[in-house]
């Protein structure tokens, strides 16, 4: 211990501190000698425990209180001081602003305790708006700013592809053929490598399980620049189809499963009913956006099998150069395109490659995890920004109002000589404790706030480890909590900031009313509340609106809380072949619907809204596709019979598929309305008809037709699906095809209960014991996630709308009642004079309206610039929706009105007698 | 140069302990010192701003030695006496050992 890294002066308090001390000793010399002994004091200690226990006392408060010690000995007067040296004047200065800064703390926080309602009032109010936006900033900071957790990550990239002729604009994957090209003849990334997950299930040990595993290349773990703490990482070789199996293992499964056993390397694990060796055993806290795999198993291409347009799938990571731009890369990319197609088989006709304008989409790896979330969270920052102004604003009115009050203390102040400088700066240093009090309450609430988040939304965010109240959360927060300090602080400095302040002093004002322009102020900030409000709340409302408009999709299937869905994956061993798949989840399939309580079950490659589902090329007998043109991609899906029923998916025309249909083989398909009514003008006219899955397939034919389902999420359009038997005969130039994993739907009349679950469990398990059943949700689940991101963005902008509404109140409330305290004087003539008490409350309310309506007016146009930010968020309605907008201005001058309420019946109560007399 | 004028106790001390660690004077291990041999917690900012008090009056010099990692870069500031200060010193003892003559053992009994 003891280097200069490891102890503790490095934070930025002590920074402070230092240059503190620095301004106050005012000779660089001196105060580093200091400096110097304390850090060597500090850095002589132990431990951090050590410190805290010896010591007691931080670093940084030892260097303040120096700092203030020697402020004070230079300005305290003494008798015989020597002949001050030649830079002693600037010192001098440096030392009394610092003496006498901490003066002005002292008489401020004296000025908190002698009003303790206003202090409370603006502390909290404060502490609301700072404690919201410093816990969504950290949400910010966290999932979009910082860097992802691995060495030198700003390199990173992701290699995908756009397709414009299939519709596709980003996103698209690699194939092998363009993963082999890139990585060979690339010049801007220093290496590429693929990925992706999956679900396999590891036997042999305790019991069967179902465990995530990450398929790899060699080169994708050495550029993420992990390397294993045990054994070694994948090698070009391993890579290689006649290779001997190998897998890698994660440190939370070697730990869970082999005790964390070093001689783990060289043993083997039956992985899909293959054995593979372990060859190595990945460092603790490597997650791969969050996945969270268990295994890493190496991709196996053969090159000689590849094609460019072959199987489009594979997500791609990458590594730039140093110095290389994502600009450079894509370039490299569109470069590199024709000559993957030199090298490998293109797997389509040159005219539909050109139909399909395969172009590059390189962009940072985090877009990758951050996904689409992130106008989610940046609408969120945007909403408690709103409600942040409003708080300001808020303290700002309430400030004012209470300098009003302190009229005969700045008086008596200026009378015993104080200057502009120094009122202002005693009302600067009081808002800044206040809001530096405000800023402390207000993390306190982040950070119940970020925690009360974090674990609402850890489904739905990604990286939510890393959300945490770091030093750029604690800066950030600083940063608004001065800044609303000097914001509110402003209003009352601007109000004896007046040159002739002296005579409107002595004016004693009770009589002549407020002042023009404080009174333009204070209706100014109202006005603004009131339109930063409704921009709020106008947001809220279209939220729920495409909330509601989402709920009311008809999804396309039928009360999703009674199916059940799990997937099940039976292993080689069980059944190699296609055909022993199929009949191992017929089999399942029979037992499951024997069980008590089920009253329909199904089984499909894809549930909806499950993310799943792939789109394939489809080609209809009447509607030939010229050679030169790409077949239209659609939803395949491989199904059981009786899905339909299952679901609850309506048929329309023809039939369900059969048993028979399955057993003998038969070529028979079944497709969505929004798929026929594509071709025919009716459900009925499409069957019969034939459809393909390729050029040179033979023709299957159309023997059903069933209601639509909005497979992607139920804010996206439904697509048409084409449904396959689950075995199905010279399918994509393979004699006999069948998927290997099935999701299965249970739908039961009785409650779902962890006792089915159970029984279901058991009944596959009698098959075979080595199935697992896995990913067990109900298809609500599926359903609700789908909804997700509204549901969170409705959440969000409703608090933040709740609160804005509130301050907003609040706000109008405070300007009216202390109008109407201002001028009893003058109500109080008026009611002499013959006013009716009717009148005076509508002279009141009317005050309160005239807010209220031109905070509206100027909300309104805000609102209309403002709600477009998040037009990628609602859904079924519009940004600028006149019954949104109408609701909430009606709901806002409501408000408004109710808030001028009670201080116009306290107006029309004025007693003329007792207002004149106070004169 | 100001008149010789008599020092403070804590001034003394402070002198009394720059003497005995002769050339390692500086801050901290002057309040080591302090602290071992006089059995007194000094507070860091009295102590500092003495020093450089005692320097303004011209009993003290000061000089930078090399900065060292452990004081995170920074050097130390070295504290001598100066032939004024040793005059003062001497004087102040003086004067103090001269009103002590013959209460040494009267204190020493009660």
């Amino acid at each position: 211990m003891g280097g200069p890294l490891v102890h503790q002066p490095t934070g930025l308090l002590s920074k402070i501190s230092g240059f503190l001390l620095r301004l106050a000793v005012g000779d660089a010399e001196i105060s580093d000698g200091i400096l110097g002994d304390l850090e060597q004091e500090y850095a002589s200690l132990p431990s951090r425990e050590d410190r805290f226990t010896r010591m007691q006392v931080p670093y940084w408060l030892v260097a303040l209180r120096l700092a203030a010690g020697f402020a004070l000995e230079r300005v305290r007067p003494r008798r015989k001081q020597p002949r001050p040296m030649k830079a002693a004047g600037q010192r001098k200065d440096n030392a009394v602003m610092i003496a006498s800064a901490w003066r002005d703390i002292r008489l401020a926080l004296r000025g908190v305790r002698r009003n303790p309602v206003f202090a409370a009032l603006t502390v909290l109010t404060l502490a609301l708006g700072i404690g919201a936006t410093a816990a969504v900033f950290s949400v910010v900071n966290g999932v979009l700013l910082k860097p992802l957790p691995f060495h030198e990550a700003e390199d990173l990239v992701g290699v995908w592809h756009s397709a414009p002729g299939w519709g596709v604009n980003r996103w698209m994957p690699q194939s092998a053929a363009t993963y082999f090209t890139y990585r060979e003849e690339s010049r801007a990334f220093e290496d590429v490598g693929i990925w992706n997950n999956t679900q396999v299930s590891v036997t042999g040990l305790d019991q069967p399980e179902r465990v995530t595993a990450l398929l790899v290349t060699d080169g994708t773990l050495p550029l993420l620049r992990v390397a294993p703490i045990l054994g070694r990482t994948f090698t070009h070789h391993d890579d290689l189809p006649e290779a001997e199996p190998t897998v890698m293992l994660s440190h939370g499964y070697w730990l869970l499963r082999f005790a964390g056993d070093s001689d783990v390397v060289g043993r083997t694990l039956t992985i899909d009913g293959r054995s593979r060796e372990v060859i190595g055993v990945l460092p603790p806290g490597f997650d791969f956006f969050q996945i969270d795999p268990a295994v890493y198993l190496p991709y196996r291409f053969d090159r000689s099998q590849v094609a460019v347009f072959g199987d489009l799938s594979y997500p791609a990571i990458a590594r730039l150069r140093p110095g290389v731009t994502i600009e450079q890369a894509n370039a490299d990319v569109a470069r590199m395109i024709p000559l993957a197609l030199e090298k490998f088989p293109p797997g389509m006709s040159p005219a539909d490659i050109e139909n399909v304008q395969l172009g590059p989409d390189v962009h940072p790896l985090i877009n990758d995890v951050v996904g689409t979330v992130g106008t989610t969270i940046w609408v969120t920052l945007g909403s408690v920004g709103i409600v942040f102004l409003i708080a300001c604003a808020n303290v700002a009115n309430l400030s004012l109002v209470r300098a009003e009050g302190r009229r005969q203390e700045v008086a008596i102040r200026t009378a015993i000589g104080a200057g502009r400088r120094e009122i202002a700066r005693h009302f600067f240093a009081e808002s800044l404790v206040l809001a530096g009090l405000g800023g402390v309450v207000g993390l306190g609430l982040a950070y119940v706030g970020t925690n009360a988040f974090v674990a609402m939304a850890a489904q739905q965010l990604p990286r939510t480890a890393e959300i945490t109240l770091d030093p750029t959360v604690l800066l950030f927060t600083a940063a608004i909590s001065l800044l609303s300090g000097l914001f509110f602080g402003l209003f009352p400095v601007l109000r004896f900031g007046d040159p002739n302040l002296a005579t409107s002093l002595k004016e004693g004002d009770r009589g002549s009313g407020l002042g023009r322009g404080r009174k333009l102020v204070r209706n100014a900030l109202a006005v603004s509340q009131i339109a930063l409000a409704l921009v709020l709340v106008c947001g809220s409302g279209l939220m729920i609106r495409s909330f509601q408009a989402m709920r009311r999709v008809d999804p396309g299937f039928d009360r999703p809380h009674e199916v059940l869905t799990f997937n099940i994956t039976p292993t080689r061993t069980e059944a190699p072949e296609p055909p022993a798949t199929a009949a191992t989840h017929e089999e399942v399939l029979r037992r499951i619907r024997g069980v008590p309580g089920v009253t329909a079950a199904a089984f499909s490659s894809s549930m909806p809204m499950d993310g799943r589902g792939s789109n394939q090329g489809i080609h209809v007998e009447e509607f030939p596709i010229a050679e030169d043109q790409a077949a239209p991609l659609r939803r395949f899906k491989w199904i059981s019979p009786g899905y339909f029923e299952t679901l609850g998916v309506p048929l329309l025309a023809g039939r369900d598929l059969s048993w028979a249909d399955v057993h003998t083989r038969a070529r028979a398909v079944v497709v969505t309305e929004n798929f026929a009514s594509q071709y025919w003008e009716n459900p009925n006219a499409a069957l019969g008809k034939r459809i393909r899955e390729g050029r040179d397939q033979p023709w299957r034919e159309i023997v059903g037709v069933v209601g639509n389902v909005h497979d992607n999420a139920v804010n996206r359009p439904a697509t048409p699906i084409v449904y396959w038997p689950h075995l199905v005969e010279d399918f994509w130039g393979l004699e006999i095809f069948a998927r290997r994993t099935m999701v299965y739907v249970v739908r039961s009349g009785l409650p779902l209960a962890t006792s089915l679950l159970d029984q279901l469990r058991e009944t596959v398990w009698s098959i075979h014991s080595t199935l697992p059943v896995a990913n067990v949700q109900t298809l609500e689940d599926v359903y609700d996630r789908s909804m997700v991101r509204t549901s969170v963005a409705m959440v969000m902008l409703s608090i933040a709308g709740s609160f804005a509404l509130l301050l907003g109140a609040v706000g109008i409330y405070g300007v009216i009642s202390y109008v109407v305290s201002q001028r009893t004087r003058e109500i109080g003539l008026r009611v002499a004079l013959g006013a009716r008490q009717q009148q005076v409350t509508r002279m009141v309310l009317t005050h309160g309206l005239s807010l209220a309506g031109v905070g509206v007016a100027i909300g309104l146009c805000a609102a209309v610039g403002l709600t477009r930010l998040m037009s990628t968020l609602l859904f079924g309605v519009d940004p600028v929706d006149p019954v949104t907008y109408a609701i909430v201005s009606v709901a806002l001058v409501t408000v408004a009105l109710l808030a001028s309420y009670v201080p116009s019946r306290r107006a029309a109560g004025v007693d003329p007698v007792e207002a004149l007399r106070v004169e | 140069m100001n008149k010789t004028s008599f020092l403070g106790e804590f001034e003394q001390m402070v002198l009394l302990a720059i003497l005995r660690l002769a050339d390692g004077a500086y801050g901290m291990s002057i309040r080591r010192e302090l602290g071992e041999r006089a059995g007194r917690t000094v507070s860091r900012s009295a102590l500092y701003i003495t020093l450089e008090r005692l320097v303004r009056k011209g009993y003290l010099t000061a000089r930078m030695g090399d900065p060292s990692p452990e004081r995170g870069g920074r050097a130390k500031r070295y504290f001598a006496i100066t032939y004024a200060g040793r005059e003062a010193l001497k004087m102040s003892g003086r004067a103090l050992r001269n009103l002590w003559v013959g209460y040494e053992s009267l204190l020493d009994e009660s």
